[in-house]
């Protein structure tokens, strides 16, 4: 089983979470924290890049969930770029699409975090 | 036994009628008047030593063997010393005080130094009387006292300790017997003085056998020093004072000359004790120490094997550490509480709890230390204390050390050194220079697998109260205690996991029964269905609900509720609760029926958690199945020998509490002719994957479904799931649990 890894990138006033391996109940906690911990920050333009993830449980799902309300509220959002087909396939079975933006590319979710800045 | 009884009767015999055969020589001597010169010359006084002689070596034999029978099982000494000594001077006063008695009462009790014939004969019948007293008692004392030196002579006996001491009795016994029919004033013959010669030539060989001194305690060594000169001085004054030397040379030349040599061997070796008992005195302490930290070592080590009761480890270490350090030192155990929570949640536990130092370490792990036992000082000081040198529990947490600090008040640690001026002043107005007076004090870490458990302090009110064995001893039992405490917490972590394991189990056996129990019977439709947890208890879900009373309405569920186990658990029950109830009153509209449903559950949802569900209601008369689906994986239809997905939109319930969910869910119809099938599944299905890590899929799952169409509802249920295990074999995993449902229209 691949090991979950979770890595911060900054880009202007968007933190970008490279996450890679098997999200699932066990290591959500580890992705918990690192987002948590740019809450902390005041960090909450958040994209979360995930063209390494191999696979995603519904846990790992809940993840976004349980922050979501937390970063609208401070004026921030968390954005979902690079997608594999499989893992868009749970989001999308979910309905997450309505409830996230989800884009192809990243470059795509720094430049939207931009202009809602400006 | 019984041979031993005879053998004590026997000699009560012969030193009965010897003692009375030997009275009557010696009345009948002091009568004769001018014939005692004739009767002496006879041999009479070898006839008086062999009696003598009889009497003195039943006594012997009698108080060997009575000292023997009163010993205790294992003591090789029979006598504890300074028990025999504390004895010995009491009885020894006890019979100095009863001869000095008979003295005054009976007076002239003494001899006749003018007398020619016998050098000093009897000045009258009370004299003999007190010569016959005297042997009974001060010689019987003296062979006691023979005894008693001889056993602690012997203990821890080397090669040559025994046979030195035989010798030196039996060339006293073979002097004294040389001198058979000696009387008073005579010289002693050349075969005596050859023999006690020898005889006093070994005893000095055994007055330095002293080994038992080391092994007696210092205040018993003190109580035998006020007790070894009262004897010294009782056999004294009784031999000189009370002339009982004379006493003993009347009654017999030979016993008297045995006796006096054991007089002199008692002095002696009396004397002896008492220098190696004032020289031993002050070594003593040390000895003692460190035969109590042997045994307190031992004892701790056999404690730490016995009890798993974390409580109990935590006392007596601390009680054990006390004891070694000197009774009058404060100890105390600091158990450590690492934390990894949020800081808020931390500092609010911390102050409930009243712990003694809480920081935030290095490496951002929080934690802090509570006092769990203490001696010889109040939590209160102890607080107190902490609050000043805090720095100690953060070098042990962090460095996993000791600390050793000893001099409180002018270590640098603790801020500005105080001027030894000023200290000697506050000496004198008796303030306390650090909190309650600590002086010095040694911080150990209790450490398990590198794992640091506690911290034991151990503090003394003066300065440098430590030297280096205090700390290694300190140091073993915090090693000990460690060790204790981490096999107890791992006993109690097996036990709580062993009841963890029998309440799930017990959760089990409940969500088994939340799942239906029977297949429904409906004309002309067959439905079965499995579900399996991935653990002890899962999150999914399915169920069948009758609508109506005629069996003509027949509602199917199947969700998943995100996450795994316990929690996953329990909100299944709750949905399966809104869904019994919620079914039978939205009959007709699927979509209706999950919005109710999506707004009910979401209130009682956390945050991170949701349910994906697929619902259809069955009509049997219209052979109509109209399916909702809020997130859920897509149904499975098989029409004529052809497999499709019925994909639809909507959100899972929980992510949204009403109207983006009630915006986005749809209803789709679809009319079920005969042979036709429906499969509902959950994720557990598609996700799971073989050795390489391939996806079972969607397309298998319709392959599957497809060729086994022909078969009844439960047969293709079972072909599905023996599908997913045949390719998650041999390396693969089902990731999720796994719950089949499966709706046939029958062919008839």
């Amino acid at each position: 089983m691949a090991s979950f890894n979770a890595s911060i990138r900054e880009s202007g006033t968007a933190s970008i979470i490279d996450i890679s391996g098997d999200l699932d109940a066990h290591t959500s906690i580890q992705l918990e924290q690192v987002i948590q911990s740019l809450i902390d920050k005041g960090r909450t333009n958040i994209i979360v890049n995930f063209s390494k993830l191999n696979y995603i449980s519904s846990a790992g799902l809940g993840v976004f969930m349980s922050f979501i309300d937390e970063v609208r509220s401070k004026g921030g959002d968390i954005k979902f770029a690079s997608m594999p087909d499989k893992i868009f396939q749970i989001f999308d079975l979910l309905g997450f699409p309505l409830l996230y933006e989800i884009y192809d590319d990243e470059k795509k979710a720094i430049d939207k975090f931009q202009t809602t800045a400006s | 036994m019984k041979k031993s009884i005879r053998l004590t009767y026997f000699l009560l015999l012969a030193l009965l009628i010897g003692e009375v055969l030997h009275l009557a020589i010696d009345i009948g001597l002091f009568y004769a008047g001018e014939a005692r010169a004739y009767l002496i010359s006879f041999g009479i006084l070898f006839l008086k030593d062999f009696l003598a002689t009889v009497v003195v070596a039943a006594i012997y034999v009698l108080i060997r063997r009575q000292i023997e029978a009163s010993a205790l099982p294992d003591s090789v000494a029979w006598v504890e010393p300074e028990v025999a000594l504390k004895r010995g001077a009491i009885l020894l006063v006890l019979i100095i005080a009863l001869l000095a008695i008979y003295s005054a009462l009976f007076k002239p009790s003494d001899f006749n130094p003018e007398d020619e014939i016998l050098a000093a004969s009897p000045q009258t019948i009370y004299t003999v009387f007190k010569s016959h007293l005297s042997v009974l008692t001060f010689g019987a004392y003296l062979l006691a006292l023979f005894i008693v030196v001889e056993r602690l002579i012997l203990f821890r006996r080397l090669r040559h300790t025994k046979s030195n001491f035989i010798l030196m009795a039996v060339f006293l016994a073979l002097g004294s017997i040389a001198t058979m029919g000696s009387k008073k004033g005579d010289a002693l013959n050349v075969l005596a003085v050859a023999f006690l010669s020898i005889a006093g030539l070994m005893m000095f060989v055994n007055l330095f056998r002293l080994s038992w001194i080391l092994l007696i305690k210092r205040d018993e060594k003190i109580r035998a020093i006020f007790l070894a000169p009262i004897i010294i001085g009782g056999i004294i004054i009784g031999v000189d004072e009370l002339q009982l030397a004379d006493h003993f040379t009347a009654y017999s030349f030979p016993v008297s000359v045995f006796l006096r040599g054991l007089a002199v061997f008692g002095v002696l070796y009396l004397v002896v004790t008492l220098f190696s008992l004032l020289f031993y005195l002050p070594t003593s302490e040390a000895f003692e120490r460190k035969s109590s930290e042997v045994k307190n070592l031992y004892a701790m080590s056999k404690f730490i094997t016995d009890v798993f009761e974390e409580e109990k480890i935590y006392n007596s270490l601390v009680s054990y550490a006390r004891q070694a350090c000197g009774n009058s030192s404060m100890v105390w155990l600091d158990v450590y509480h690492p934390y990894s929570k949020a800081p808020e949640q931390v500092e609010s536990e911390v102050a409930k709890k009243l712990p003694n130092v809480q920081w935030r370490s290095l490496n951002h792990e929080l934690g802090f230390f509570k006092t769990v036992a203490q001696q010889n000082i109040s939590l209160e000081e102890i607080h107190r204390f902490s609050r000043k040198a805090d720095f100690i529990w953060k070098h042990v947490a962090e460095q996993k050390s000791l600390v050793r600090i000893d001099d409180v008040e002018n270590d640098v640690r603790f801020g500005v050194p105080v001027s030894s001026v000023k200290r000697l002043w506050r000496r004198i107005k008796a303030t306390p220079a650090s909190p309650n007076g600590i002086g010095s004090i040694v911080s150990v870490p209790l450490l398990a697998r590198n794992n640091l458990i506690g911290v034991l302090c151990v503090a003394k009110d003066v300065e440098y109260g430590f030297v280096k064995e205090d700390l290694e001893l300190i140091t073993t039992f915090a090693d000990q205690a460690a060790v204790a405490i981490d096999n107890s917490r791992l006993i109690r972590e097996l036990i709580d996991k062993e009841r963890l394991q029998q309440e799930l189990s017990v959760a089990q056996k409940i969500q088994l029964r939340l799942l239906p129990q029977s297949q429904p019977r409906l004309d002309g439709f067959e439905l079965d269905g499995v579900s399996y947890p991935a653990y002890e208890v899962g999150g999914d879900y399915f169920d069948y609900i009758y609508i109506d009373q005629q069996n003509r309405m027949l509602g199917v569920i199947i969700a998943d509720v995100s996450g795994k186990g316990t929690s996953a658990a329990f909100y299944m029950a709750e949905l399966k609760g809104i869904v019994q109830s919620l079914a039978p009153i939205y009959s007709h509209s699927p979509k209706e029926f999950l919005c109710r449903t999506n707004e009910t559950i979401a209130r009682g949802l956390e945050k991170a958690s949701f349910i994906s569900a697929l619902y259809g209601i069955l009509d049997t008369h219209e052979h109509m199945l109209r399916l909702s689906n809020a997130g859920h994986c897509p149904a499975v239809v098989v029409q004529g020998d052809e497999a499709r997905l019925i994909k639809m939109k909507g959100l899972a319930l929980g992510l949204d509490k009403g109207a983006l969910f009630a915006q986005h869910i749809s209803e789709t119809h679809i009319t079920l002719n005969q042979g036709d099938v429906v499969v509902f599944y959950t994720d557990g299905v598609i996700e799971a994957v073989d050795k390489h890590g391939e996806q079972f899929g969607y397309e298998r799952l319709m392959e599957v479904t497809r060729q086994s169409r022909q078969s009844s509802a439960s047969e293709i249920k079972s072909q599905i799931f023996h599908a997913v295990n045949a390719f998650t074999n041999d390396g693969g995993a089902v990731k999720d649990d796994l719950t089949i449902v499966v709706l046939k229209r029958c062919a008839v």
